[in-house]
């Protein structure tokens, strides 16, 4: 069933988009210069960066990704959203202080630009570009993926025909508003999407029969049984993997580090913490709640076996949501999407236009109109991409977080708080990070060599976790192997480390 | 001293991380755990830099939760464990480990806000120092 044989759906998703639009004309009239289209002019407040950064986390990944990925998997996909626990504190205390901060002292619009200026290493600061847009394109493309399942979910027009229509309005949206549009979006998609996980949560409970008849169901049930249920499932190191990707990566996800320069005050990000991880556990709700339900209603046979996980979160807001609760949960996702995607490209435009030249010695002119035409390549390179991935969207998703993950976290965790990194070790740890991340990823998935042998990871074992531990790892002996220099670090960018 | 510890813990655990996630035995994944469970933590430490005496106490308390949940998760693995609350034991102390940490750690940082760097005469002082764009970048 498509969402056309219910005109309440179809009504609330066209109401939302045009809402949306219309926030994209808006701000494409305040968007005057490259401060604006990058860091929206650096003047927003606490409850729109919160709302800004929940909604650059939670995605088309999250709300079809997720119970998607829970079907395939049972309920140790849950432990990528487990960590929501403590991330917003680990961001606050390990990296926004400080980067929030060099945007005190410094002209910042993006994460390498924080990279150049913690590390004068313009190697080092290309090198976080590249991963940069490497990572985009695989988020963006899950993005694009998650916007086509719901075209084809609400109008029917098939997954890659809803793609294309997805490209042509985040183009439009995104290269008119640039960062103003999809900060603005993101406070209209959280509150939407708060109210609406919460309603998802209880219609999910209550097409189960509540939680108890619920887990009762997918116990004793032959296509699923208890291993369902079990929080470390079939492979234990791919559960722990997520945990350790999620919870530890977050500290190198542009979207989400890239709102704290926005911030308008930066003693403001005190209650940051309380204010994220509360929204984001509620919209962890309809994750869980849809995750959960869904299999239960096919053990029932209430509801006919998925032909792709990814039809989850669709096939439960059209078959057992109120017609106009499922309108705004497909509006909210499809703003979810679209903030999100407008995140993306915005990043990707400026690391193309701002900091690969910068890296290179040959700062781009005109940076506001190359910008422009940045996002139009970046988006359509990302729905070719993911076009071509053809796996879950939380799997790309995955794959595109382990990238940001890899390759930037371990330089901004421990390089912002301790002098002693030196430029050579935060140039190889985000080299190794994004290499090995990308490598591990399509070495495993290859199949144009049938002989070559799998990578050498243990059975179930995250490509992205352990890029991760080995950026980390690189980044301590090349730190201890390198010696420092007194000039190694500018004397502001050194008061900022030190408060 | 917080520093000093936060650090070698990460530069010992990020290799042994790798090491069990090429082995994948079963002392692997426990090492996992034990490992990735303290990870967040050390580097909550290590960036409250000289505000982490504050945390101490809170962060103790944090390791020995995540410490014991996953302990406890590794320990129920594929056995025929109770049911509480409509739910396997297991399954429920997942959910703990997303729900109960939650308020300690928002509001551990806001307590200790102060103390970990941002205070105003310190943030006065730094625009009054450097300002945008003088320290060259």
């Amino acid at each position: 069933m498509t969402g056309l044989a219910q005109p309440a759906v179809i009504a609330s998703s066209l109401a939302y988009l045009a809402v949306v639009l219309a926030i994209g004309v808006w701000a494409a009239r305040r968007t005057h210069d490259a401060r604006d289209f990058f860091i929206a002019g650096q003047g927003i407040g606490l409850v729109v960066t919160t709302l800004a950064t929940m909604s650059a986390a939670f995605s088309g990944f999250l709300f079809l990704g997720g119970p998607g990925l829970t079907y395939r998997l049972g309920v140790s996909s849950f432990f990528i959203s487990v960590p929501v626990s403590f991330t917003a504190g680990l961001l606050c205390w390990t990296v926004a202080k400080r980067l929030r901060l060099l945007a005190e002292v410094r002209e910042i619009y993006t994460v390498p630009d924080a990279v150049l200026a913690r590390f004068r290493s313009r190697r080092a600061s290309g090198l976080a570009a590249v991963a940069v847009i490497a990572g985009t394109v695989g988020y963006l493309g899950a993005q694009l993926q998650a916007l086509g399942l719901v075209l084809d979910s609400i109008f029917g027009t098939g997954l890659a025909a809803g793609m294309a229509v997805g490209v042509v309005v985040v183009l439009a949206y995104a290269t008119a508003g640039g960062m103003v549009a999809g900060v603005y979006t993101d406070v209209v998609q959280g509150a939407l999407m708060i109210a609406a996980a919460l309603g998802v949560f209880y219609y999910a409970l209550e097409s189960g029969g509540g939680l108890g008849a619920i887990g009762r169901t997918l116990a004793e049930s032959g296509d699923f049984g208890p291993g369902f249920l079990d929080p470390l499932g079939a492979a234990p190191l791919t559960a722990l993997g997520f945990y350790f990707v999620f919870g530890v990566g977050v500290l190198g996800q542009p979207q989400m580090l890239h709102k704290f320069y926005m911030l308008d005050d930066p003693r403001k990000l005190k209650w940051f913490p309380l204010a994220l991880s509360s929204s984001q556990a509620l919209v962890v709700l309809l994750w869980i709640g849809i995750g959960l339900a869904v299999p239960a209603l096919v053990a029932s046979g209430r509801l006919a076996p998925l032909a792709s996980p990814d039809d989850a979160a669709p096939a439960f807001l059209l078959g057992f949501a109120p017609p106009l609760l499922a309108g705004i949960v497909f509006a909210g996702v499809l703003a979810a999407i679209m903030s999100t995607a407008d995140s993306f490209v915005n990043i990707a435009a400026a690391a193309l236009v701002h900091d690969l030249p910068k890296a290179f010695g040959r700062p781009v002119r005109r940076e506001l109109a190359r910008g422009r035409w940045a996002v139009v390549g970046v988006t359509v390179a990302s729905a070719l991409f993911a076009y071509l991935y053809g796996d879950l969207i939380a799997l790309l998703g995955t794959f595109a977080y382990g990238t940001f993950a890899a390759a930037l976290a371990p330089a901004f965790a421990v390089g912002l708080n301790w002098r002693r990194v030196t430029p050579a070790a935060a140039t190889a740890s985000i080299a190794v990070g994004l290499a090995l991340n990308l490598g591990l990823e399509l070495w495993g998935r290859q199949a144009w060599f049938p002989a070559l042998p799998k990578p050498p990871l243990a059975a179930g074992a995250l490509p992205s976790a352990a890029a991760l531990a080995a950026s980390f790892t690189v980044l301590f002996v090349v730190t201890w192997w390198t010696s420092t220099r007194d000039d190694d670090i500018d004397a502001d960018v050194a008061a900022v480390m030190e408060m | 001293m917080a520093t000093k510890i936060s650090l070698w813990f990460l530069a010992i655990a990020s290799p042994a991380i790798l090491l069990a996630l090429l082995l994948g035995t079963r002392t692997s994944e426990w090492a996992f755990a034990v490992l990735a469970a303290a990870f967040p933590l050390a580097l909550i430490a290590l960036g409250a830099g000289r505000g982490a005496g504050a945390l101490k106490v809170g962060l103790v308390a944090l390791l020995v939760f995540y410490e014991a949940c996953f302990l406890g998760l590794l320990t129920l693995h594929g056995r025929d464990a109770p049911w509480l609350f409509g739910l396997p034991l297991a399954t429920l102390l997942q959910l703990g480990i997303f729900l109960a940490p939650l308020p300690a750690v928002a509001l551990l940082y806001a307590w200790t806000f102060e103390r970990h760097g941002l205070r105003r005469r310190d943030l006065e002082e730094l625009r009054a120092r450097f300002g945008r764009g003088e320290g060259g970048g």
